[in-house]
């Protein structure tokens, strides 16, 4: 574990040191600008070498500790120490009293989130096991999905072979995000510190907030489309706006549904100066890194699958019951639908508490319901480079509420646009001192509503903070324990509307083989389990005993019950 | 930008926010209008418009950012309560 430890500290230290020191040769001379740039190069990097110690199986601890070593030694001179922008005290004092929770948050969650459990992590799970990436990635149908963000996760988790700190990865999205919003901020003259406040707001906004940590992609697609906003506001280099698109593609198609507004925004600014273009062995690089991290997802399913968007089709993608689950290409009755939803409901965040999935909320927060929507309009008048902004904002919303299903969590995909609000609240308040109290409370209100999420409650959290870190898992919170044995086969019967548990079944050190049952008769089952000879079933939380296959397979005398929904598998 | 320019913005704008008091009016119940977000946001919209450098304005706006934020509190505080085992 100590040695783990080095390896994870030697190879981040490594990462921000290479992203500094590739960022310095294409730096801009606008600081908010070159932040961003080194931490989404870094963010490519640590892409770009999961990615390939996934392809050439060399995805362990000491061989990446042992190349991130070797990169430390060779950069270690070329560390420069950033400068920070005049947040002021307050703000400072504030950033760091959330920065500690986030940590805490971090260290104390485990997994548990449907999504999650059921199709993001049991990739994680199956690579960090096999050591490289696996044609098993789970039996959700979502399993083969981009896995950008899954990456990042991966980072955070194989050199420990623990998934203690595996929402780093989402903080660390967090904090790009705050540096976008920053950036777009600066682009829109606000001063260093207003710049900061708009930033804070935007990841104090409890939809984004509590996705950081949730495991969930979301929050990492809104930090994409906010730094390429910025990037095309401020006409960066288009390799820097190249390599944003790439790495956004490859979390997850709803990034590319935002595109259009980014286009607009670039024929709304393109009469404006550019920044100057990097060397063109770096512009190069930018470019094909981008490419190579978006695309990877989309041939690797077109090669395994024969379509590179499987396993959603031209129909889009249906449950088993008919219904539609996602869906594919716009639809201006949805988008209708979806738009008056929004403005009529969805914003008051009154249905379900904050958490990520947003479940008919909006979980733009207090401070965007009440303050950022009265101010929008108001600020938009004197301030053409804001104007041209929320034209493009507002394009990506319509753009995705379009292509989205009317599903009751579809909000989380436009997580970037409190990024809008925020802007617009600190520059509504230049004019309007008095309205600071009401924010203050609104945030107040926010940080205090933000400690857990809907979906996993004080009490439960409070449950996990009591379990010995090496053993904190979320199977607890599932009514069930982790395997009896090192081997164990999951049952789930209706896969397709049904999210699952399997990634707790892993355990928390992926010490645990999950074999994934695939038949449809009793006899397949059999013929399976038979095969891969795991001692022990698990049958998913979702999937009732009475479902007629689970009570075929018990007629046949194979399955006998042992306690938290296992059964030991007896073939004679 | 010249007078008449502005005075043609501020009236597009003021047309624009009395449309959506308008929308609101005809959509909603006359029960729902007390707590309709569009109503309250057009409405302080049109004021900023029509009395632009008026020294009520900031006062104005925290008062409507209050009831605003009072609206939103009624509906998400039971719920945010509710995931800290607190049954109000």
């Amino acid at each position: 574990m100590i040695l783990g430890l080095a390896a994870l500290l030697v190879a981040n230290a490594a990462s921000l040191l290479g992203a500094q020191a590739i960022a310095r040769r294409t730096s801009t001379g606008k600081p908010h600008l070159d932040a961003v740039l080194v931490l989404l190069v870094r963010l490519a990097l640590i892409s770009a070498v999961v990615l390939l110690a996934g392809v050439t199986r060399t995805l362990n601890g000491p061989v990446l500790g042992g190349v991130g070593l070797v990169a430390l030694l060779l950069l270690a001179r070329s560390f420069t120490r950033p400068t920070f922008p005049d947040f002021g005290r307050l703000l400072a004092v504030l950033a760091a009293v959330v920065a500690v929770r986030l940590l805490l948050q971090v260290w104390f969650f485990a997994p548990s989130n449907y999504d999650a459990t059921s199709y993001h992590l049991t990739k994680v799970a199956e690579w960090i096991r096999a050591g490289g990436f696996t044609h098993e990635m789970g039996v959700d149908t979502h399993t083969p999905f981009p896995a950008g963000f899954e990456l990042l996760e991966t980072w955070w988790v194989v050199f420990l072979r623990h998934d203690v700190l595996i929402e780093m990865a989402g903080v660390e999205m967090l904090v790009l995000c705050a540096a976008g919003a920053y950036a777009l901020a600066r682009e829109v003259n606000l001063t260093e510190r207003s710049a900061a406040w708009a930033a804070f707001l935007t990841v104090m906004t409890p939809g984004l907030h509590l996705s950081a940590t949730s495991c969930l992609n979301d929050a990492a697609v809104a930090a994409l489309v906010v730094v390429t906003m910025a990037f095309v506001l401020a006409r960066a280099p288009w390799s820097w706006i190249a390599l944003a698109v790439g790495i956004g593609l490859g979390l997850k198609p709803t990034y590319g549904y935002a595109l259009p507004g980014v286009v607009l925004l670039h024929l709304l600014v393109r009469r404006n100066p550019t920044l100057a273009e990097p060397p063109r062995e770096i512009s190069c690089g930018f470019a094909v890194a981008g490419a190579a991290i978006g695309a990877f997802w989309y041939v690797r399913n077109a090669l395994w699958f024969g379509s590179p968007i499987y396993p959603v089709g031209t129909r889009g993608l249906t449950g088993q019951d008919g219904t539609l689950k996602i869906q594919f290409g716009p639809s201006p009755a949805n988008a209708v639908g979806n738009i008056l939803d929004v403005l009529q409901t969805r914003v008051y965040d009154d249905f379900t508490p904050y958490g990520p999935l947003l479940i008919h909320i909006s979980g733009w927060g207090a401070v965007g319901f009440a303050c950022g929507l009265l101010a929008l309009p108001v600020v938009l008048r004197d301030d053409p480079p804001l104007r041209k902004i929320a034209l493009a904002f507002a394009v990506s919303f319509l753009s995705i509420l379009t292509l989205v299903n009317p599903d009751p969590w579809f909000m989380r995909f436009v997580l970037f646009f409190p990024a809008l609000l925020s802007i617009a609240v600190v520059k509504f308040l230049e004019a309007h001192r008095p309205a600071v109290g009401v924010v203050a409370a609104a945030l107040a209100f926010q940080f205090l509503a933000t400690f857990v999420p809907a979906d996993l409650t004080w009490k439960e959290a409070r449950t996990l903070a009591g379990l010995p870190w090496r053993g904190r898992s979320s199977a607890v919170l599932k009514g069930t324990t982790l395997p009896p044995a090192d081997s164990v086969a999951y049952f789930i019967a209706e896969r397709q509307t049904n999210r699952g548990e399997s990634y707790v079944l892993y355990g928390p050190d992926f010490s645990h083989r999950v074999v994934y049952l695939r038949g449809t008769t009793a006899s397949e089952i059999r013929a399976e389990l038979e095969r891969e000879k795991p001692r022990h079933l698990y049958r998913c939380q979702g999937t009732p005993v009475e479902a007629p296959l689970f009570q075929e397979c018990l007629r046949q005398g194979f399955l006998k019950e042992s306690g938290a929904r296992y059964y030991e598998v007896v073939l004679r | 930008m010249t007078d008449e320019r502005e005075r043609r913005i501020t009236i597009g704008e003021v047309a624009i926010a009395s449309a959506l008091i308008v929308w609101r009016l005809a959509a909603g119940s006359p029960a729902g209008w007390w707590k309709d977000w569009i109503l309250v946001v057009a409405a302080f919209w049109i004021f900023a418009r029509i009395k632009p450098g008026s020294r009520a304005q900031p006062v104005a706006a925290a008062l409507v950012m209050s009831y605003l934020l009072g609206i939103y509190l009624l509906g998400q505080a039971p719920l945010a309560l509710f995931v800290f085992g607190i049954r109000p």
